[in-house]
């Protein structure tokens, strides 16, 4: 596992359900420094389950407390294609936390779908059929 | 997923990038615990019972060898299922006193710490076969290997079927039939040398060593089971 990567996935996975830069980072750290702390823990090919976890949790622990900031707007867009880009976001924004979340670390992080059925609880198959909906209803809405 | 959208959907979860990436990973690194490290903490967690009872058994292996000087290899190597036996009953004590749980639920997975445990006293019978190997063949007027293969194979033969029954029989009727199983791996030993004592001759040995590399084959796979079953309970 590259922990460089994984630092940066994991970052923009806090950010996006967070929207705050700097809680992100800090909850990103803490991801890590509890998953160094826990120097027993032997890698069995669940590290990435793992590393979620602790981030899931935490954000929702941070999310709960009274300081949300909305989105800054100077976000980057695709360069190929701005239009796009604005119009995907519109899109996403109309999506459920839950399924936006989905999308992230499925398309975005390319978490395993084997550890997202792990970290929702539900079947190989129910989650496949559900992300597929996600992008099937992105696409239509894109397209139409 | 066609490339455009995906392509997109990065754009579209661009975060800002992060300023304190590098400085923390510089300052932090996961320590992992070495496997020398994990053996030894895992060896402390073996029941004294089968430190002791393995050394009883060795020195017992030597007594009864060197009381019956020609046939000292035989005599040896029908003690051995016994070595096996404490080996299969240290790997089962967790689910035998229902404490399977509480280990389920440390840091630890189950699986290592079994097979950090499994590991430890595999060397030590290692080590003590190693030893008789030598002082038996001396004695009983066979080869070391010859007696080496003589040893592990009730030893291997003991320790697959125990490692079966041990999955298939929960609680103590498991650890009962392990000892009936090695009792009788005993006695046949004994019985073979009298009964059919041209099986011990140098021209039979070919198939001791098929007999020693299906024991092996056996007890391997019995103990990569074992493992995942264990794996299979730490998340399920």
């Amino acid at each position: 596992m590259d922990i460089e990567v994984q630092y940066i996935r994991i970052y923009r996975y806090c950010y996006f359900r967070l929207r705050d830069r700097y809680r992100a980072e800090d909850i990103t750290q803490e991801t890590f420094l509890r998953w160094f702390a826990s120097d027993t823990y032997r890698d069995t090919g669940r590290t990435l389950q793992y590393l979620y976890t602790i981030a899931r949790n935490l954000c929702t622990d941070e999310s709960r407390r009274p300081h949300a900031e909305a989105l800054p707007e100077d976000l980057p867009t695709n360069p190929d294609d701005p239009l796009l880009s604005l119009a995907l976001r519109s899109e996403l924004d109309k999506l459920s936390q839950e399924d936006r979340e989905l999308i992230l670390l499925r398309v975005v992080n390319e978490v395993p779908m084997g550890i997202l059925c792990k970290l929702y609880g539900v079947s190989r198959f129910a989650l496949y059929r559900r992300l597929q909906g996600i992008l099937k209803r992105l696409r239509e809405r894109l397209e139409g | 997923m066609d490339r455009k959208l995906k392509t997109a959907l990065d754009a579209a979860f661009e975060a800002p990038p992060p300023e304190g990436k590098a400085a923390f990973l510089r300052a932090h690194r996961r320590r992992e615990l070495r496997p020398a490290a994990l053996l030894l903490t895992q060896a402390g967690y073996v029941h004294w019972w089968t430190w002791a009872g393995s050394c009883v058994l060795f020195a017992g292996i030597l007594v009864l060898a060197a009381g019956s000087e020609p046939q000292a290899v035989w005599s040896g190597s029908a003690l051995t299922p016994l070595l096996a036996l404490l080996a299969v009953a240290e790997s089962g004590r967790a689910k035998r006193y229902g404490m399977e749980e509480l280990e389920l639920a440390c840091r630890m997975p189950q699986s290592s710490a079994l097979l950090a445990r499994m590991a430890a006293v595999g060397l030590l019978h290692l080590l003590l076969l190693g030893i008789s190997a030598p002082i038996l063949s001396i004695w009983g007027g066979t080869g070391v290997v010859q007696t080496g293969i003589y040893l592990l194979t009730p030893y291997l033969l003991t320790a697959a079927i125990g490692m079966e029954l041990s999955r298939r029989v929960r609680g103590q009727q498991g650890l009962l039939a392990c000892t009936a199983t090695a009792a009788l791996v005993c006695v046949i030993g004994e019985l073979a040398q009298t009964v059919r004592p041209e099986l011990y001759l140098e021209e039979m040995l070919p198939l001791w060593y098929i007999a020693l590399a299906i024991c092996l084959a056996a007890s391997g796979f019995e103990f990569v089971r074992m493992i995942r079953e264990s794996e299979a309970l730490q998340w399920n």
